[in-house]
């Protein structure tokens, strides 16, 4: 605390001169302008390649530098929003060499700025490792959020959907995860403003929805609205954020006002989905075949369809495939109206404004989501000293979901029910009521026991299940000089979100009958509101150059939410708009949670160059934060990093090639405070009791608390290299260490504590990995119009390791759905987080000879028999057990990739962006039933496929109870497949119109494309998508696919048009 | 420039305006309670009290109702009977407990959820035990609710120690992440806790609380626990030689305290007599969801129509051969077991069918229990009837096992015996038995008269042998009766004997690995667990 005050008193600065002496000398003067107005530019900073001259051009566009070597010399010239040149030039001595320089405006990508915390940075002069995203991707495709832009597009970026519902969760990753039990989802600053993305703690509560996958709660920001995106990831680039830079930072900047005359534009898509995949499942003969086989192959066994019953339901014609029933061909359309421009005084206001709307439809029927939203960004300079400027946005995005994720049972959604549902039951029955496999099935013989699953379509067509986010964000803030070169800038903050989720079940569904309707009302709102203060002096004397911020500020986020639930209803009309027409016993069920957080920072970056070839960078950040325990508020935060541009270097010159080659080295430490508020605090739960028929309200002790409680810690170390080519091939690559300290772990205590578990800090993991990035013109014909073929690649590689889990060799992970009782996840020391947990097998057994040669018993000290999955006696103790459980798989990928190529010719462009992840595993859980019990359907592979007594060879194990016998509820690695694939994500044609057109609709350009999302996937995965982090966005359950809402393949064709 | 000068001037006083100070990061507790705005006043206490009451009608995550006294120690009490089986397959981890299945093993998960559950309460009313004294209110009160809290504390771990052996001593609420692993105590340490707490309570609890406290723990429910105490740990080998002599006095001052049988059996179970003479101590159930009963979905009959919510799921139902054991005038056999289910005007029979268990539709595969069972119940967990844990039939039964332990079968152990007979109308028990084949007569007596009610398996303990002969023989009349079994039946006719090892339930794994001094239980070896003897 001391330290964190005397901080608040921090001078700054350093300042050293330098000088230096030159013989034979000559004069460049030029003028610099734009290629396409060929109006002067101001602040183009032109450099003298290999020395440390420089100067920046004027308001009329004119530069002077004085005391250049005489000979050849290059000159570079840079300017935000335009093209880099080089240009050679020859001095002579005593002389002056005049030139005139056109600048080629460009789009962002490519201007050579990066945003990095708290301002913006020449990309060369960049220590750190960050990756932007193009916004050539932000404008040829059609992205409903803006997390799909960061997929398969930045190396070390590891996008994974948590959910293809429209709206629903993506857990991002940035060089792998560095948490266990906290948040690992990056830190995103919109426009300035920090927003902590943690998708389960800023979802509305469940209210009884068990499982539910949580919204994306980026979900209300229009893409479109996007200028440039920026992935901080090294611990020089984030340890600005400090306490919340381990995960990795998106900066997203929107759009500002530019140019001069207002400019138009129109964008419009739509689009149509379809289910990319399904499951091939057995038909109603299939069906009863195979529910016969399972019966004679019980214990006591029975027919439960025999011949008469067969003949009876097949001639009945009921055949029903119920992925049809609940999948549909669904519709997406956008669209967007924007103007930008500035008043050109002297004093100019810039605009930005923009309304765009989004309208998609689910794949599964009664799924969809709409998004309406505004913005306007406007920034007004008084004279040359002041500005201020805000923006504002609001949004609001609806949508309609479907229960699908979770469990199997009786919270099992619409696809996993889908897939548990038997074809021999019809939709609905003859008295219009749905079917319900339980007791239908049982109709036919209740040994068939079941399963009390929903019928799926019931939840797709009946469950009205809505959520709303809306949002609005409001950015202001006011810059200016206080002496020359020394900025100061204040803003101020608000981002209000307003969420909530009403559910009713009706009478036509299972849940909506047992209670006579089930209404859920859930709401959330988050005000959050921030001040930052920052002081920046930028400078250069002579060969170095300063910049130099110093920041203070404050952050506090509160959260008020509330649930209420009630049931028996007297009619379904009103549905959850009326909550208190239910006349649940004893009223509603309600509750209500508020909690309020604040962060207090002090922040200091150098940024020091040299020779404008030795480059470093210091930066230090302090946080005070109210989740830390009494004890532990404060942690400070600090990072250094080097740079060395060695193709400025007299003695490169000679490498034309080279037009660019640095090597970067950064060290620091950033933090992880993902504990939840009030988490360091013992709290007590209340429960009553009733004494004489009185009900009493009681206190009980609930999580014991821990005054020691704090961030996470991660040292990351990051050593990296780019390399330009022929000023058309770049490259990077990085390779970095993470080491987190101090993880938040959720510990079990032991049962005798009388608690479940309590949060401590104990246990480090560590993450290493590299990453390539190649971006590159393959092919580039001269001229406006001419061939080209730019390719922009991408690979990581990210490896997991727990080294310590402060004292138990492993933990189990939470449970993969309740309908298990055993963890199907571990974390385990020397291992990557979240390995998979369950019974190793080694194939069926053929026959009986293959049975007798086994030297072990199986689970309860039963022999193996022929068709059984054969389970491996790991620890040889001769019987299987519970202690045969082992790690079975890894979830994470060994590497990801990604590839955008784009060939543009004249006005026709083809862009594609294949992405892939391999060596990942997923447990398809969805598979887990058709091991038990004839109760639900099976895939045909499973059926056709099978041991029998004739089909010795099947790779199945045989039909009949609990074929692997390792006991209830365990799972052996049969049901885990090799999530490796490779995906055509995207794939657009665009055609400009040409000007004959374009003059008749005055239109100054327009573009017309046609983009197929998802059109190939190659994988071997058997479920819908083996991109999948099932029901949870955590760190530990990835790879789980539980009824998980199937991916969908889009064709959209789109037309923006320009004014 | 003077502009420019204001503007400074207004960013310089909003800088000022959001200067460091301490207060910023401090977290103010608003929508829960912590222990540091809680245990400062009589409300207080009494309010962590009723919350150790509350762990016997709900739980806290992960546990849920089901997973203690709301199903899952009924299971693992009464399920390893001859009393009472399951409609569900052999396999099922319900059946298991009762077939003695081969595959039941330290990970079943009844044993897990009940043993932490018991730990979960025990908590409780240590943080009473602790925190209470220190409170300023009525010092009268206040020692009440201490000793109301160790009563508490006493029945779990009288249902631990009867369950497992002996077990962990928590004595003391849990305040920090970090402490030694807890090893089990013996069996005779673990009894003499209880024996200690309930000693203590009975010396301070008043003989009948106000009518409005209805339902808290008396001197006759620490006196009869107690009593109980020392008869489970003289007869497992657990006390010492004057245990069953002390179960006899301490039965005895509780025969003082005025209790007496009630004429009516039924009612003692079914809700309409919950402040009986009989009733001792039972758990307080109401119609409110969390805090009544949680018993009729398992007991009803599967898919009964007229059963609220996800319908009944009949897991337990009665054993054959033992419900035609009754004998023809016994009044406890309609008192314990449903053949009609009558409710809301509708009738559903049931009939046995091609042998044991016959299944129909939507009907019951045998009768299913009675006792506890609220048809008109609004929701899972708001069952209106109160559980009777401690009853002056128990007390009688007790009385003339320990009598007969310390003197033989004397007239007043007869005595005792048949005036439970004589309640339920069935003519006295068969006079001059010897001490051993009293004491078996005792424990079939004890089988009829609280079947159902959670004494099954604590008294299998007392007499192994014994209870092992009345399964095995159970199983051979199920083998004789059957042409077209239920599975689980099929499990019973194994001819394996039943092994020593389920003297006792193994400690669950799940235990173990959270407690590395944990010694498993003989026969029950897991790879996980220290081994047995350790």
């Amino acid at each position: 605390m001391k330290m964190a005050k005397s901080l608040c008193l921090l001078a700054l600065l350093l300042v050293a001169g330098a000088g230096a002496a030159q013989a034979q000398t000559g004069r460049i003067t030029g003028t610099v302008v734009d290629s396409q107005t060929t109006r002067p530019l101001i602040g183009t900073r032109v450099t003298v390649v290999g020395t440390t001259l420089a100067g920046q051009s004027d308001s009329d566009g004119r530069f002077a530098i004085g005391n250049v070597p005489a000979g050849a010399q290059q000159l570079r010239f840079q300017r935000i929003g335009f093209a880099p040149a080089l240009r050679s030039v020859t001095v002579g001595a005593d002389l002056t060499a005049t030139l005139t320089v056109e600048l080629r405006a460009q789009a962002v990508e490519l201007t050579p700025v990066v945003a990095v915390g708290y301002g913006t940075q020449l990309r060369r002069d960049v220590t750190g490792a960050i990756s932007t995203v193009s916004t050539e991707a932000l404008e040829n495709a059609p992205i409903s959020t803006i997390d799909q832009l960061l997929q398969g597009t930045s190396p070390g970026v590891q996008v994974t959907t948590a959910s293809s519902a429209p709206g629903g969760a993506v857990s991002i990753r940035v060089r792998g995860t560095s948490s266990i039990t906290g948040n690992a989802e990056p830190l995103y600053v919109i426009d300035g403003f920090p927003i902590e993305n943690d998708i389960e703690g800023s979802s509305v509560g469940n209210g009884g929805r068990d499982r539910t996958t949580p919204s994306n709660p980026l979900v209300t920001l229009n893409p479109s609205d996007i200028e440039s995106i920026s992935i901080l990831k090294d611990a020089s680039a984030t340890a600005i954020y400090g306490a919340r830079g381990a995960n990795g930072v998106v900066i997203i900047s929107t759009k500002q006002g530019r140019g001069t005359k207002p400019q138009f534009s129109f964008d419009s898509y739509i689009g149509v989905q379809n289910i990319a995949k399904t499951y091939d499942l057995l038909n109603s003969a299939e069906y009863i075949d195979y529910a016969n086989e399972f019966a004679q192959n019980s214990s006591v066994p029975y027919t439960p369809f025999p011949d008469a019953v067969k003949a009876q339901i097949l001639a009945s014609g009921v055949d029903t495939d119920w992925q049809d029933e609940i999948f549909r061909s669904a519709g997406v359309r956008n669209a967007q109206i924007s103007v930008r421009g500035a008043t050109s005084t002297g004093s100019p206001t810039k605009y930005s404004l923009s309304f765009g709307r989004f309208d998609q439809e689910g794949i599964v029927v009664g799924s969809g989501l709409r998004r309406t939203s505004g913005r306007v960004n406007l920034d007004q300079s008084f004279g040359d000293r002041i500005q201020i400027g805000a923006s504002v946005s609001a949004s609001q995005a609806r949508s309609k979901s479907v229960p699908t994720a979770g469990q199997q049972n009786a919270n099992a959604g619409a696809v996993s029910g889908a897939l548990q549902y038997v074809p021999i039951l019809p939709v609905l029955r003859p008295d219009g009521t749905y079917s319900y496999l339980n007791t239908d099935l049982n109709f036919y013989d209740t040994r068939l026991d079941g399963a009390p699953t929903p019928n799926p379509v019931s939840l797709a067509r009946e469950v009205s299940d809505s959520l709303s986010d809306t949002r609005i964000f409001g950015n202001l803030f006011a810059q200016g000089d206080v002496i020359r070169d020394l900025k100061l800038r204040v803003g101020l903050g608000v981002d209000y979100a307003d969420r909530w989720r009403n559910t009713y079940f009706p009478r036509t569904t299972l849940r909506g009958s047992l209670t006579n309707g089930a209404a859920i009302r859930a709401t959330g709102v988050t005000s959050s509101w921030v001040n930052e203060n920052t002081l920046n002096y930028n400078r250069a004397f002579g060969s170095q150059s300063f910049d130099v911020l110093a920041g203070y500020t404050r952050q506090r986020t509160d959260v008020d939410g509330g649930t209420a639930t009630n049931t028996q209803f007297v009619s379904d009309i009103t549905g959850y708009f009326d909550i208190g027409a239910g006349t649940q016993e004893g009223g509603p069920t309600v509750s209500s949670r508020r909690s309020t957080q604040t962060l207090e920072s002090y922040l200091a970056r150098l940024n020091y160059s040299l020779l404008d070839r030795y480059l470093l960078t210091l930066t230090y950040r302090a946080d005070g934060s109210s989740r830390f325990a009494s004890d532990k508020k404060w942690g400070s935060f600090p990072s250094a990093a080097v740079g060395w541009r060695l193709s400025d270097e007299p003695f490169m010159r000679r490498f034309t090639a080279i037009n660019e080659l640095k090597l970067r080295a950064s060290l620091g430490v950033v933090g992880n405070p993902s504990i939840r508020p009030y988490q360091s605090l013992a709290r007590l739960n209340d429960q009553g009791y009733s004494f004489n028929g009185t009900p009493f309200s009681g206190y009980y002790p609930v999580a014991v608390g821990n005054p020691f409680l704090t961030w996470e810690s991660t040292r990351q170390f990051d050593g990296g290299i780019d390399l330009g080519l022929w000023e058309r091939i770049n490259f990077t690559a990085d390779y970095y260490t993470k080491r987190t300290t101090d993880l938040l772990l959720e510990i079990d205590l032991p049962f005798e504590s009388g608690f479940e578990s309590a949060l401590a800090n104990r246990g480090s993991v560590e993450n290493r990995g590299i990453e390539l990035g190649l971006d590159t013109d393959v092919i580039r014909r001269r001229g406006k119009g001419g061939f080209r073929w730019h390719a922009n690649m991408n690979f990581a590689r990210n490896r997991n390791e727990v080294l310590s889990l402060g004292g138990p060799e492993s933990i189990f992970a939470e449970l993969i759905t309740t309908d298990f009782n055993l963890p199907g996840t571990i974390i385990q020391v020397g291992k990557p987080i979240g390995q998979f947990f369950g019974f190793k097998s080694a194939g069926v057994i053929r026959d009986s000879a293959a049975a007798a040669a086994v030297t072990y018993k199986n689970f309860g000290g039963n022999a193996f028999k022929p068709g059984d999955m054969l389970v491996v006696d790991v620890n040889g103790d001769g019987l299987i057990t519970l202690t045969d459980r082992t790690d079975i798989g890894d979830p994470t990928p060994d590497f990801t990739y990604g590839l955008t190529n784009t060939f543009s010719w004249r006005k026709l462009e083809l862009t594609g962006l294949l992405q892939g992840s391999s060596g990942g595993k997923v447990l398809n859980v969805n598979r887990i039933r058709t091991e038990s019990s004839p109760r639900v359907n099976i895939s045909r592979a499973r059926f056709t496929d099978r041991w029998t007594p004739a089909n010795p060879g099947g790779t199945y194990p045989r039909i009949g109870e609990n074929p692997n016998q390792v006991g209830t509820n365990n799972f052996t690695d049969n049901l885990l497949e090799d999530g490796s694939y490779l995906r055509l994500r995207s794939l657009t044609l665009s055609l400009g119109l040409p000007s004959s057109l374009l003059n008749r609709t005055g239109a100054a350009k327009a573009r017309f494309y046609v983009t197929g999302t998802n059109l190939f996937t190659s994988t071997d995965y058997t479920g819908y998508d083996p991109d999948v982090s099932g029901q949870s966005v955590g760190n530990t359950n990835r790879g789980i696919d539980i009824g998980a809402y199937p991916l969908a393949r889009t064709i959209t064709t789109g037309l923006n048009f320009t004014y | 420039m003077k502009n420019h000068l204001r503007i400074f001037a207004l960013l310089a006083a909003l800088l000022s305006a959001t200067a460091c100070n301490d207060e910023f990061l401090t977290e103010v507790p608003s929508d829960f309670v912590s222990p540091e705005n809680f245990y400062r006043n009589q409300g207080d206490a009494l309010s962590a009290l009723t919350s150790a009451y509350a762990t016997f009608v709900d739980l806290q995550s992960p546990l849920g109702n089901a997973d203690y006294v709301g199903r899952n120690l009924w299971m693992l009490v009464d399920y390893p009977t001859e009393v009472a089986t399951s409609r569900l397959s052999a396999g099922n981890e319900r059946s298991m407990i009762g077939t003695y299945h081969p595959q039941f093993s330290s990970s079943h998960r009844y044993l897990e959820t009940v043993y932490q559950a018991a730990y979960s309460g025990i908590n409780r009313a240590n943080a009473v035990i602790d925190r209470v004294p220190a409170i300023d209110m009525n010092p009268v009160r206040r020692d009440q609710i201490v000793a109301e809290a160790k009563f508490l504390r006493s029945m779990h771990y009288y249902w631990l120690a009867g369950l497992f052996g002996g077990v962990p001593l928590k004595l003391a609420s849990t305040q920090a992440i970090d402490g030694e692993p807890l090893p089990r105590a013996t069996a005779k340490e673990t009894w003499a806790q209880i024996q200690k707490d309930l000693t203590d309570a009975a010396a301070i609890l008043p003989n009948s609380w106000p009518a409005g406290d209805f339902g808290r723990a008396t001197k006759g429910a620490a006196l009869t626990l107690l009593a109980k105490a020392y008869l489970q740990s003289a007869a497992t080998g657990a006390g010492d030689a004057g245990d069953y002599q002390r179960a006899v006095t301490t039965f005895k001052t509780v025969q003082t305290l005025g209790y007496t049988l009630d004429a009516n059996y039924a009612s003692i179970f079914d809700g309409s007599n919950e402040k009986s003479p009989e009733i001792i101590w039972s758990i307080q159930n109401v119609r409110i969801v969390g805090s009544g009963g949680y018993l009729s979905q398992w007991f009803a009959p599967i898919t009964s129509p007229v059963i609220y919510q996800a319908g009944a799921q009949n897991q337990f139902q009665a054993e054959r051969p033992f419900y035609d054991s009754y004998h023809a005038a016994d009044v406890r056999k309609a008192g314990t077991w449903m053949t009609v289910l009558n409710y809301a005007g509708r009738t559903i029979p049931w009939a046995w069918t091609s042998g044991i268990q016959g299944a129909t539709q939507y009907g019951s595969t045998g009768p299913v229990p009675r006792k506890y069972v609220d048809l008109g119940a609004p929701a899972n967990g708001a069952e209106a009837p109160d559980y009777a844990m401690l009853r002056y039939g128990d007390v009688l039964l007790s009385l003339a096992e320990a009598i007969n332990a310390t003197s033989g079968p004397t007239s007043e152990a007869y005595a005792l015996v048949n005036q439970v007979r004589a309640r339920a109308r069935i003519p006295d028990l068969t006079p001059g038995l010897g001490t051993a084949t009293f004491r078996d007569s005792v424990f079939l007596e004890r089988r009829y008269e609280l079947a159902m009610e959670m004494h099954g398996v604590f008294d299998n303990r007392r007499n192994f042998t014994w209870a092992r002969s009345r399964v095995e023989a159970n199983m051979a009349q199920i083998a004789a009766l059957n042409r077209t079994p239920f599975t689980s039946s099929v499990e019973k006719l194994d001819t394996r004997p039943i092994n020593d090892k389920w003297k006792l339930y193994p400690i669950p794994v799940h235990a173990c690995e959270l407690n590395s001094a944990l010694a498993q239980n003989p026969g029950w070896d897991d790879g996980i667990c220290k081994p047995a003897g350790t």
